[in-house]
């Protein structure tokens, strides 16, 4: 269909589909194709007014409404980028975000499109002009920039397509804010083939209560967030007591879907297709696995992260840079082709060890730790195994153990601090020890007060301990181990 | 059961679940949890299930809001009317 341009295919559906639903908003409004059309020519409209050019960085702070995506079709039609932010994460992160990498302007709630859409032109298309810019967690303690181009993000979207095979009138959930890399399919896969996003209102999003009924009203046909979220519908959403008629798809990412879930989940819809999605954010999805109707009730283990998507190459290298064939050895899981990013946005090569040249080809490391295992009577398929830093996810936020480390420490009272992760019952719980300065207490409430605005909310500790001094290993470096044991 | 019960064991499920190694004393009956950030939406599913177990209730989705999870107090008193309803 297209691989080179993330809105022309949009741009063809408002023609094809004008009178199609195209976004539905938290509250049930929607908007058709020939609507979402003139609201985006009319953001453009506004863009220009402010001085945006070609190139230039829009930084988008704000709910989720179909004025928003609305504002984001609008940057992309003028050859402008988007920057989404999470409007409720601390005004300090969103603030150096915007800096790091100059917007021309901000687009907040306040923003409003222009009168008329005028003589806004669509800008020509170029397969490597910056389509976005999402932030994820940086180790150091501010948050780091994955820009990805055109033709980086319309070979994904374009994978998809192929894929998932949507249907014209097709609905999708918007489950992830627009700042998370799952945002990407919920929005374009449909706008590219004549389908309607469905905008989630947030106090539902996070109610597994809510939410299966949600699906239902809907009439969703394509769902996509973190396995957590499933996880907890399976758990309290009593969904054997709906029928999900249209519900066809079933996509999940972002963190192992813990096995018992998986399953409960399979036997509930047996219906249903369940995709395994795997790909951070610098490389979107880049493999994937189809869970088989039936899971042998003699694994234990989680589903594989699967084999590469055919729209990039991924494979197992060993710490030497020899690739990895074999089956049952852990290696790193690295990636190259149409999706992978460049580089992190204003870091030269030389600070970003996790782009390699191997062979003359350039390949980009995950961090991740995967295993090729031979299915009985399948193909191969990679087993993810764990990560090689201290990068955690939960609910497939993506957090380094630094940046709340970094966030600890900006409490007056807190003279330093070592954060690690462990799990009860397959949940991922954030341990942080703290040790006060000189005559100072400290307490877990006020910590955890600390926390609610020092830090986005999915990297708040859920465990606190108050120690006297950090354990130490003989070099001087924080002893992690025995943080752990303790 | 009496309200004291009620409130024991809202208090304990706060301090050992959300807030451990808190001083029970620093955790007061009228402190805002939910806006606050003290307790987050998945602290609150938690919580709701084991209200429900706990109690023998049963809570609807539209009840897990602030108006009733904001305080010990609210939460209490939201459990007791739900046992005398």
């Amino acid at each position: 269909m297209s691989d080179r341009s993330l809105i022309a295919p949009v741009i063809d559906s408002f023609a094809r589909h004008a009178d199609r639903p195209a976004v539905t908003d938290a509250n049930g409004r929607v908007a058709t194709y020939a609507e979402l059309d003139l609201l985006s020519r009319r953001f453009g409209a506004r863009f220009l007014d402010a001085g945006v050019k070609i190139g230039d960085r829009i930084g988008f702070s704000r709910p989720k409404s179909i004025e928003t995506v609305a504002a984001l079709i609008g940057a992309l039609r003028i050859g402008a980028s988007f920057v989404p932010v999470d409007h409720a994460a601390p005004e300090h992160r969103n603030e150096h975000i915007f800096e790091d990498c100059r917007v021309a302007l901000r687009c907040g709630e306040d923003l409003m499109p222009a009168e008329q859409a005028g003589a806004m032109e669509d800008c020509p298309s170029d397969p490597d002009r910056l389509a976005y810019i999402l932030y994820t967690s940086g180790s150091t303690g501010l948050p780091k920039g994955v820009p990805l181009t055109h033709r980086n993000a319309a070979s994904f979207v374009d994978w998809c397509v192929r894929t998932l095979e949507p249907r014209v009138g097709d609905v999708f959930s918007s489950h992830a804010s627009f700042h998370f890399d799952l945002s990407v399919l919920d929005l374009w896969v449909p706008l590219w083939t004549g389908g309607s996003v469905a905008i989630i209102p947030t106090d539902v999003a996070q109610d597994p209560r809510r939410l299966p009924n949600f699906i239902v009203e809907r009439g969703i046909t394509n769902w996509y967030s973190v396995p957590s979220i499933l996880a907890l519908m399976v758990e309290f959403g009593r969904l054997e007591d709906l029928a999900f008629d249209r519900l066809r798809t079933i996509c999940f990412a972002g963190e192992v879907f813990p096995l018992p879930m998986l399953r409960r989940l399979r036997e509930q819809l047996p219906e249903v297709r369940l995709l395994n999605l795997y790909g951070p954010t610098e490389t979107n999805v880049c493999t994937w696995y189809e869970v088989p109707g039936r899971i042998d009730a003699n694994r234990t283990e989680p589903m594989p992260i699967g084999t590469a998507c055919d729209h990039c190459d991924v494979a197992l290298f060993d710490d030497a840079g020899q690739r990895v064939d074999e089956v049952g050895q852990v290696a790193r899981v690295l990636a190259r082709g149409a999706p992978v990013m460049n580089g992190y946005w204003g870091r030269p090569p030389e600070e970003t060890p996790c782009l390699l040249t191997i062979d003359g080809q350039r390949w980009y490391d995950t961090g991740d730790l995967g295993e090729w295992d031979q299915v009985r009577g399948g193909e191969r398929q990679i087993v993810f195994r764990g990560r090689r830093d201290r990068m955690v996810k939960r609910h497939g936020y993506r957090i380094e153990l630094g940046e709340v480390e970094a966030g600890l420490d900006r409490h007056p009272d807190v003279q330093e601090s070592a954060v690690w992760s462990g799990d009860i019952e397959g949940r991922v719980v954030i341990h942080a020890a703290v040790v006060p300065r000189d005559g100072a207490t400290l307490g877990v409430i006020p910590l955890k007060l600390h926390c609610a605005v020092a830090l986005v909310s999915w990297m708040s500790p859920d465990r606190f301990q108050v120690m006297d001094a950090l354990p130490r290993t003989s070099t001087g470096k924080v002893d992690y181990a025995t943080l752990r044991g303790a | 059961m009496k309200t004291d019960d009620i409130r024991e064991k809202v208090r304990a499920f706060i301090l050992d679940e959300i807030l451990p190694g808190e001083h029970p004393e620093n955790l007061l009956d009228d402190m805002p949890l939910r806006t606050s950030g003290l307790i987050d939406s998945m602290g609150t599913i938690r919580m709701t299930s084991y209200l429900e177990s706990t109690f023998g209730i049963s809570i609807a989705a539209h009840e897990t809001g602030v108006e009733n999870f904001e305080t010990v107090d609210s939460i209490c008193q939201f459990v007791a009317d739900k046992m005398a309803s």
